[in-house]
């Protein structure tokens, strides 16, 4: 039997899948957002490829910052680098603080309008859960534990591969979890700047006054959002359950 | 052998372990006793290098520790951490094989050798082999370190309290084990024990540590009739030494002649268990049989001068 949870979630894949697909299957349901005479069914471009082109920028964006976090957490987690503790945490927390549409105003100049300027807001917004939590996860490791793994003559690599890295997989994938969900709402964002992301169907219907578009980039954003959120979780609570924590 | 040479250890302002100098003979078992925080733990690390001596200078089999790199050494040398320190995310399996990978034994000879170790403490293979860490009982996570830790059979072996969370059952036999292993394969143990009946059943030789220092190394019987210190005697215990004299040497090697009625005692039992049992059945004598032929007797006379004070 399948749980309701369970249900729940391929259903709302069942509807994501199927509103990227063939938007016209909804247009009755779009059409009560519309004011007369105004399109139900976003008109200036495919939803599919745009939605590809918006996880696409938030994937590359995550890719980047999970890759500098998780380095980092691991270079001032060694002992030659607590010297960067400080350091790093501030670069993190900057990068969190920094408001993205200050960043996308910031990047414009430098790199002209396009994805670019989105990709390094994401990159820096996302950096902080990741890097946080990698922290703690590599903390969180039994003293006992890395004491056994250097007796029983794991080098320092394969202490880190073998033992660490595995064991702070469930606050990783936490990290990851958090900056992606950020990531694709605040993607949205980027279309102010020529990113193509779903920001484009919600601004188009801001400025045509149709609510219909804003929904439909809404509902499609929310969805992902859910969907990427709960397979993170699942992904977690598989990890935890293994170690029996 | 391992020659530990004038070895200092300080943290911070205060010596872990100060000045310590042992050897301990090839094939043999070294117990290591002591309360609480006497740098029992920070002396055994300093053996397979886990802990960074402040100065003197540790040679195992004539080479100092420090020539090779730290996991080499460690790969050569047994270590049941105190507290098992399994890896949680491994099967038990996996724990257990961690040595073996590590030196490259092919897959067919690590899971043989897994289960080879699991079948002695136990814990049947079928069973046990695909459970992670957090599914046995604190007894058997014990047992699986110490399988760990002889899994790619080292010639040194070295425990930090690894019977501590045992029962009293499964203590004992978990120390018998030990034993026959020991002796199969002439491992030198270094074994850390709170336990002072655990180091006498045990052990060739205890070294006694206080506060860092080493007071008396030396073999169980003088350690009982002779402690260097009001503190060894303490830990020895004044009231039963006279016992624990009693359980050094099985009854086999103190044969009387004569005869003697009822049921009869098994040579390899200590002269301990002999004197309790003839207490217990009222009996002044009893014949010690081997392999089931009589070979003499015992007598609480007798019995009574080998408890006395040497
Ligand atoms: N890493 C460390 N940093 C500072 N002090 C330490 C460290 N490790 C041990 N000590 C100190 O050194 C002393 C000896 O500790 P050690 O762990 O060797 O004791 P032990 O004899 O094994 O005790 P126990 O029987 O409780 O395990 C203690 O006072 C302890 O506080
Ligand atoms: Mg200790």
């Amino acid at each position: 039997m399948i749980r309701t949870g369970t249900m729940l979630r391929l259903l709302a894949l069942a509807l994501l899948v199927w509103l990227v697909l063939q938007p016209s299957a909804f247009a009755a349901f779009f059409g009560l957002f519309t004011r007369p005479g105004q399109p139900a069914i976003y008109n200036q471009g495919s939803l599919l490829s745009i939605t590809l082109s918006h996880l696409l920028i938030v994937l590359v964006a995550i890719a980047a910052s999970a890759f500098l976090a998780v380095s980092l957490a691991i270079l001032v987690t060694r002992r030659f680098g607590t010297d960067f503790l400080p350091v790093s945490r501030a670069v993190a927390n900057i990068g969190q603080t920094f408001p993205p549409v200050a960043v996308l105003a910031l990047c414009v100049p430098l790199f002209g309008f396009g994805t670019t300027p989105t990709l390094v807001a994401l990159f820096l917004y996302g950096l902080l859960p990741i890097f946080e939590n990698t922290l703690a996860g590599l903390s969180s490791v039994p003293p006992t534990v890395t004491e056994a793994a250097k007796g029983m003559g794991m080098t320092p690599l394969q202490r880190l591969m073998h033992v660490e890295l595995p064991l702070s997989l469930p606050l990783i994938l936490a990290g990851l979890r958090l900056s992606t969900t950020i990531a694709l709402s605040t993607a949205t964002i980027g279309s102010t700047v020529a990113a193509r992301t779903l920001g484009e169907v919600i601004i188009a219907g801001l400025q045509a006054g149709n609510t219909a578009f804003v929904v439909q980039g809404g509902l499609i954003v929310g969805l992902m959002a859910l969907l990427i959120h709960d397979g993170f979780v699942a992904l977690e609570r598989w990890q935890q359950a293994r170690i029996g924590r | 052998m391992i020659e530990i040479d004038n070895i200092v250890k300080s943290f911070r302002d205060a010596r872990a372990v100060d000045q310590v100098s042992m050897v301990i003979e090839p094939h043999t078992i070294c117990a290591l006793v002591g309360t609480s925080g006497s740098g029992k733990t920070t002396l055994l690390r300093m053996i397979n290098r886990l802990v960074q001596p402040t100065s003197g200078q540790i040679r195992v089999d004539g080479k100092d520790v420090l020539n090779a790199p730290a996991y080499e050494l460690r790969r050569q040398m047994g270590y049941v951490i105190q507290g098992h320190g399994l890896f949680p995310h491994w099967t038990i399996a996996q724990n257990v094989g961690t040595v073996p990978s590590l030196l490259g034994w092919s897959r067919a000879d690590t899971d043989r050798r897994v289960d080879e170790l699991l079948e002695l403490f136990q814990l049947n293979p079928a069973t046990y082999r695909h459970r992670m860490p957090h599914q046995l009982s604190g007894g058997q996570r014990q047992r699986v370190g110490v399988a760990r830790a002889l899994a790619a059979k080292p010639n040194i072996l070295l425990m930090d309290e690894p019977f501590g969370a045992l029962d009293p059952v499964t203590r004992k036999k978990a120390q018998e084990e030990l034993r026959i292993i020991q002796q199969k394969f002439g491992t030198t143990i270094v074994l850390v024990t709170h336990d002072m009946e655990e180091a006498i059943e045990l052990g060739d030789r205890i070294a006694v540590m206080d506060k860092g220092h080493l007071l008396q190394h030396a073999k169980p019987a003088e350690i009982i009739a002779a402690p260097a210190t009001e503190f060894v005697r303490e830990l020895v215990g004044t009231t039963d030494r006279a016992f624990r004299l009693l359980s050094l040497a099985p009854v086999g090697d103190h044969l009387e002649a004569g005869t003697a009625e009822g049921e009869p005692l098994d040579a390899s039992c200590t002269l301990r268990t002999a004197y309790s049992e003839l207490l217990w059945s009222g009996r002044r004598a009893a014949p010690v049989t081997r392999d089931g032929q009589v070979i003499g007797i015992v007598t609480l006379e007798g019995l009574g001068r080998l408890a006395a004070r040497p």
